[in-house]
C-alpha cells in the first residue's frame, strides 16, 4: 500500500514517527511529503534510513485565485468557532482566533482588531468582541455555519495538490495537525477526495479539537486518542461518529518503553540536589498558556517552602522546550536544592523520564508533560494561578486532566490548599492505580499494555482497504490493460 | 406619458425580445419612456417582476401591444436561495468600511442593519456590545467598526474574498430555466444594487447562458448609497460622468461597459409646461400672488426622517428676516411621507402644504417649481427638478439630519462647492441671507443650467437621455452577441 502523509512541518511527525515506522515495517510504502522550506527538524534517522520511507516536497500554498483566500476564509470560520459554545468561555482561545483573523486579512503580523466605547473610549481588542454571539442567536449562528459550509464546498480542489497527488498515486492520505488556524491542510482533504483518494487524519494532540481552528474539510477518518477527543470530534465538528476511530496516542509508545539512565544518587548529584529529601518537579506550560513564568515559579518555591513538610524538598524546575529562553538569566541556585533541567526536546526525552521518575511529586499549571507524569504513576498538581486563569480555565483541555473530571491531577483553588495537597502527595498520600487508570482511558484506551501505534496503523490499511484509491484502482486497470 | 419621438434615429440590428427584471413595479417609472420607445421601434419587451404589482403599472405600457408584463421566480430555489442573500448584504455593509465612506455612518449603519437582519431572519435584531467598563450598549455600526481595525488592505482583502466566493458560487437552475423559457436577446435589471441583492442571480444565469445583460442605473444616489454590484453584468448605463467614476471606482465595472445616456426619468418632466397660471396657482393654495413662494421640497424617510419638527422651526428662522416675513411657503412633502403633513397646521396664513400627486413627472411639482422663486429643501432628488427649471436651490445643515446630508455622498454632488448648483448654508443667518438673495433673483441662472446639463443630459440639454438609453441597450446587445458569437434573431415563437 502506499501512504502519503501530507505534514506542514517535519517537526510534526514526532508524535507520529512510530506509526510511519510500523506501516513501513509492515511493507508499506511512506512518503512524508512537506513543503520545502518548513523542513525544520531533522526527522529521526530510523524513518530517513528506512528503505520504504521517502520524503517529498510538496506543494505549500494554492496557486489558484484562493491562493489566500481559502485560507483567509477559513480563518474567519476558526474564529467565528470561538463565539460558540462551549468555547464561549475561552477567552485566551478567542482573542488568539480574533487576532488571526485581523493578521491574515492584513497579512501584517502585528496586526489587531481594535475599536473604541465610544462613551468611554475604552479599547476593545480582538476576543474582547467575543460577546457579540448572543445578540445574534442561535438561528443566526446556525444560518452562518450554513452559509460557510457551501461557500467552502465551492472552493475547489487545488490543481497544484491534485497533480501532486496523482502523480503520488498514494492509497491512503494522511494529514495533521489539519486544525491549525485557516488549515491550508483543508485542501489536502479536498484535493484527495476530489480524487477518490481515501484520506485520514490522526490528530496531533490532545489539546487540538479544542484550541485550534476547525475541520473545513471533513476526512473519511478521524484517528483520535480517546473518547473525550471522539465526543469532541462529533459534538464541536459534527463528524459522523462512525467516521471516528479511538486509537489511544502513539506519542507516548517510545516514553513508556524508556527506562531511567541514571540512579537517583547520580541524579540529585547532576543537579547538586539532596538525594536524602523528595523531589518536587515543577513542569513549566508554554508560552501561549503561561506567558512569562518566571516569576510565579519563583513565589511557588517560596511559599512551599514555608511548609514545615516541604522546607527541605528538592525542586526541579523544568522549562517548557519551547520556552528555555525564559530560563537562561535565571538564578535558582540561590534558593537551595533547586534545579533546572532544560532541554529543547520535545518528545520522549530522557531527561523528562528522568526528572519525573526521580521525583515524589509533580507540578504545572497546564501542560502536556503532565500526561508523562501521569504515565510514570506519579501524583500530579495543579493550582489556580493568578494571572494565568486563561490559559487554564480559559482552555476546555484543562478541565480534562482534572480528577473533577475522571482524570488524575488535583487541583488546588489556591497556593495554601496546593501546599497541603503537595505535602500529602510527597509523602506517598495518593493512588497510583487510579492515576494509571485515568492515564490509561487517555491514551491507551484498549488497554495500558497495548501500545497505540499498531492500533493507529492497522486503522490507516482498514480505512484504505474500506475505501479503495479511486485513483490507484484506476490506475491498476490501466497497467492491467496495458498489458 | 406621450410616445417618445424617435425621428432621426436608426434602430441597430434586429427587433430583440427584451426581458426587463425589476423587483417592483413601481421603478417602472424612472424608465417607462425608455420602455416605450424600444416597444415603438419593434422590440418586443417583456417585464418581469416576482411579486404582483404593488401598484398598478402605467397604463402606457400595459396598453402597448408588443409589452407583457408576466410573474418571475422570486430567487434561487437551491441550498443558496437564503445564504446568498447573507453573503451579499455582509459584502455590502464591507464595502462601507472603505475610507471614501467614512463620514456615510448613516449608510453603515444600514447596511449593517441589513446584513444582521439577512443573517438573523428578525426585523427587530441589532449587533449589540456592552462596554465592559462603563456598561455603555453599542449597537450595529458602532460594533462593527471593529472590523476597520483590518485597515485598507485587510478591508480590500476582506472585500476580494467575498468577491471571490460570489464568483465561487454557481448560476441558480431555476433561474436558467427561467430565462431559457424566455428566450430573451437582451435582459435588462434594475435596481440591481439593493442591499443583498436577489437581483444579482439574474444577472449570474444571464451571463452562464451566454444572454447580453444590461443594468441601467434607477437613480442619482444608487451608485454610492446601496450595495454593490455583486455580478458584472455585461453592460452599465450612467447617467453622467460621476456616475461612470463611481461604476468604475465604487463597483469595479471597465470603463468600456460603461455607456453615459442622460436620465431618461426626466425627460417628461422637461418637456411640460405649466398647467395653472400663477395667479391660479396661488388661489389653488391660498397664497398671495402679490409675493414670492419659496418652496420647501421635503426629503425621504432615510433622509429626514420626522421632518415636520424642522420645517416648524425653520419657518419661524426664515420669518425672522423681514425681507422674507411675507412671503409664500409652501412645503411639499416626499411623495412616500404624506401622512405627517396629514393636518400640518401653523398660524401663519401664507404657509402651506402642497402633497404630491406623484412620484415622477408630476405636474403639481412642476407647478409648484415654475411658480416657485426659490427651493429649499434637505436632501431630496426633487431638487434636481427645480434646478431643470432653472430655480435657485438652497439646503441648510440640519444637525438632527447630519446622517442624512453629510453622511451620505450624493449630497454633496449638488452643491455648489463641489460643482453643482444648490446653495449650502451651515446656519440659519447663512441661510437667510442666501435665501433673501434668491427670492431677489441674485442668482445665476447659466450656471444652474450647465450642472442640470452635466447631471441629466450630458449630450446637450436640449437632448432627451432616453434615445440615447434606448441605442445604448440597442448597441450593448448588438456587441455583446458578436462578442459571444450569436446574433438577434428577429422571430421568437
Amino acid at each position: 500500500m502506499r501512504i502519503l502523509f501530507q505534514l506542514p512541518r517535519t517537526n510534526i511527525l514526532r508524535h507520529f514517527d512510530s506509526v510511519v515506522l510500523a506501516l513501513a515495517d509492515a511493507g508499506h510504502d511512506v512518503t512524508i511529503a512537506t513543503p520545502g522550506k518548513s523542513n525544520d527538524f531533522p526527522l529521526p534517522q530510523a524513518v530517513t534510513s528506512h528503505p520504504r520511507i521517502a520524503t517529498r516536497i510538496c506543494p505549500e500554498v494554492r496557486e489558484d485565485a484562493w491562493k489566500d483566500a481559502a485560507t483567509d476564509f477559513r480563518t474567519l470560520v476558526d474564529c467565528g468557532h470561538y463565539l460558540e459554545s462551549p468555547f464561549f468561555e475561552a477567552e485566551k482561545l478567542r482573542s488568539r482566533a480574533f487576532r488571526a483573523v485581523a493578521q491574515a486579512m492584513t497579512g501584517d503580523k502585528t496586526r489587531h482588531l481594535t475599536a473604541r466605547c465610544p462613551t468611554c473610549n475604552t479599547k476593545f481588542v480582538d476576543g474582547d468582541f467575543g460577546n457579540l454571539r448572543p445578540s445574534l442567536g442561535d438561528a443566526a449562528a446556525q444560518r452562518l455555519h450554513n452559509l460557510a459550509r457551501l461557500v467552502e464546498d465551492a472552493i475547489p480542489s487545488d490543481p497544484g495538490r491534485e497533480h501532486f497527488l496523482q502523480e503520488e498515486a498514494p492509497d491512503v492520505v494522511l494529514v495533521s495537525p489539519l486544525v491549525r488556524f485557516g488549515s491550508e491542510q483543508s485542501d489536502w482533504v479536498k484535493s484527495a477526495k476530489a480524487l477518490g483518494i481515501p484520506v485520514g487524519f490522526p490528530v496531533f494532540s490532545w489539546d487540538n479539537l479544542t484550541t485550534k481552528g476547525v475541520i473545513h474539510v471533513e476526512p473519511d477518518r478521524i484517528f483520535v486518542w480517546n473518547a473525550v477527543q471522539k465526543r469532541e470530534a462529533t459534538e464541536y465538528y459534527g463528524i459522523p461518529p462512525e467516521k471516528v476511530v479511538v486509537t489511544g496516542a502513539p506519542r507516548f509508545d517510545s516514553f513508556m518503553e524508556l527506562r531511567p539512565s541514571v540512579d537517583r544518587a547520580a541524579y540529585c548529584r547532576s543537579l547538586n540536589l539532596d538525594a536524602a529529601a523528595p523531589i518536587v518537579t515543577y513542569l513549566c506550560s508554554s508560552e501561549f498558556v503561561a506567558g512569562h513564568e518566571v516569576a510565579f515559579v519563583e513565589q511557588w518555591i517560596e511559599e512551599i517552602r514555608t511548609d514545615p513538610r516541604l522546607t527541605s524538598c528538592n525542586v526541579i524546575v523544568r522549562p517548557h522546550p519551547r520556552s528555555v529562553r525564559q530560563w537562561s538569566e535565571v538564578d535558582l541556585a540561590r534558593h537551595g536544592r533547586v534545579g533546572l533541567s532544560l532541554s529543547r526536546v520535545l518528545n520522549a526525552d530522557q531527561s523528562l523520564y528522568d526528572a519525573l521518575y526521580h521525583s515524589a511529586a509533580v507540578v504545572g499549571l497546564n501542560t502536556s508533560a503532565q500526561i508523562e507524569a501521569g504515565i510514570l504513576g506519579k501524583p500530579v498538581l495543579t493550582l489556580l494561578a493568578p494571572g494565568f486563569e486563561k490559559g487554564q480555565q480559559g482552555t476546555l483541555h484543562f478541565r480534562y486532566l482534572l480528577r473533577e473530571e475522571g482524570g488524575f491531577v488535583e487541583l488546588a483553588n489556591d497556593l495554601a490548599e496546593h501546599t497541603a495537597h503537595l505535602a500529602r502527595a510527597v509523602t506517598g498520600g495518593y493512588d497510583v492505580d487510579e492515576i494509571r487508570r485515568a492515564v490509561e482511558r487517555f491514551i491507551r484506551p484498549e488497554g495500558w499494555d497495548r501500545p497505540a501505534t499498531p492500533i493507529l496503523a492497522n486503522a490507516i490499511t482498514d480505512m484504505a482497504l474500506e475505501k479503495p484509491s479511486v485513483v490507484r484502482r484506476w490506475l491498476h486497470s490501466a497497467t492491467r490493460g496495458g498489458r | 406619458m406621450a410616445p417618445f419621438s424617435d425621428a432621426g434615429w436608426t434602430m441597430k440590428g434586429a427587433p430583440m425580445r427584451i426581458l426587463f427584471h425589476v423587483t417592483l413595479t413601481t421603478l417602472l417609472r424612472h424608465f417607462e419612456s425608455v420602455l416605450l420607445a424600444l416597444a415603438d421601434r419593434g422590440h418586443t419587451v417583456r417585464i418581469a417582476t416576482h411579486r404582483s404589482p404593488e401598484i398598478p403599472p402605467p397604463a402606457a405600457l400595459v396598453a402597448h401591444p408588443r409589452i407583457a408584463f408576466m410573474t418571475s421566480p422570486g430567487r434561487r430555489g437551491d441550498e443558496w436561495a437564503t445564504p446568498i442573500h447573507e453573503l451579499r448584504a455582509l459584502r455590502d455593509y464591507v464595502r462601507f468600511l472603505d475610507r471614501r465612506f467614512k463620514s456615510a455612518s448613516k449608510l453603515r449603519a444600514r447596511a449593517l442593519r441589513t446584513a444582521v437582519k439577512a443573517v438573523t431572519h428578525d426585523e427587530r435584531a441589532h449587533l449589540v456590545h456592552r462596554c465592559p467598563k462603563c456598561d455603555a450598549r453599542l449597537v450595529d455600526d458602532e460594533v462593527g467598526q471593529m472590523l476597520r481595525g483590518f485597515g485598507k488592505q485587510g478591508v480590500k482583502n476582506l472585500d476580494k474574498l467575498l468577491a471571490l466566493m460570489e464568483r465561487t458560487i454557481p448560476s441558480a437552475t431555476v433561474l436558467e430555466e427561467f430565462l431559457k423559457a424566455e428566450q430573451p436577446d437582451l435582459l435588462l435589471v434594475s435596481p440591481l444594487v439593493n442591499l443583498g441583492s436577489y437581483q444579482a442571480d439574474f444577472v449570474k444565469s444571464a451571463k452562464a447562458l451566454h444572454i447580453p445583460v444590461v443594468y441601467p442605473v434607477f437613480s442619482w444616489d444608487n451608485l454610492s448609497t446601496k450595495g454593490l454590484i455583486h455580478v458584472q453584468p455585461d453592460g452599465v448605463i450612467v447617467w453622467n460622468e460621476r456616475q461612470r467614476t463611481e461604476a468604475v471606482e465604487m463597483h469595479g465595472v471597465s470603463p468600456e461597459r460603461i455607456a453615459v445616456t442622460g436620465a431618461p426619468r426626466f425627460d417628461e418632466f422637461f418637456a411640460m409646461t405649466p398647467e395653472t397660471t400663477r395667479e391660479q396657482f396661488c388661489a389653488i393654495h391660498g397664497l398671495d400672488a402679490r409675493q414670492p413662494i419659496v418652496v420647501y421640497l421635503c426629503s425621504s424617510e432615510f433622509v429626514a426622517g420626522g421632518e415636520v419638527d424642522f420645517v416648524r422651526r425653520w419657518i419661524d428662522e426664515v420669518r425672522r428676516e423681514p425681507s422674507l416675513r411675507s412671503c409664500n411657503i409652501l412645503i411639499r412633502p416626499h411623495p412616500r411621507q404624506q401622512k405627517p403633513w396629514k393636518g400640518f397646521n401653523v398660524p401663519d396664513a401664507r404657509v402651506t402644504v402642497a402633497l404630491p400627486q406623484a412620484m415622477n413627472a408630476d405636474p403639481t411639482l412642476f407647478d409648484t417649481v415654475f411658480h416657485g422663486a426659490a427651493v429649499v429643501g434637505l436632501n431630496t432628488s426633487a431638487q434636481l427638478e427645480a434646478g431643470i427649471l432653472g430655480r435657485p436651490v438652497l439646503t441648510i445643515l440640519a444637525p438632527e439630519f447630519e446622517e442624512g446630508q453629510q453622511g451620505t455622498l450624493h449630497f454633496s454632488y449638488l452643491l455648489k462647492e463641489h460643482g453643482g448648483f444648490v446653495d449650502v448654508a451651515p446656519d440659519f443667518d447663512t441661510h437667510r441671507r442666501q435665501l433673501v438673495a434668491a427670492v431677489s433673483g441674485d442668482y445665476d441662472p447659466r450656471a444652474i443650467r450647465v450642472f442640470i446639463e452635466q447631471f441629466l443630459r450630458p449630450r446637450g440639454i436640449d437632448r432627451p437621455a432616453t434615445p440615447f438609453m434606448v441605442e445604448a441597450i440597442e448597441e450593448f446587445a448588438q456587441s455583446i452577441h458578436r462578442e459571444h458569437g450569436s446574433e438577434v434573431t428577429e422571430t421568437h415563437s
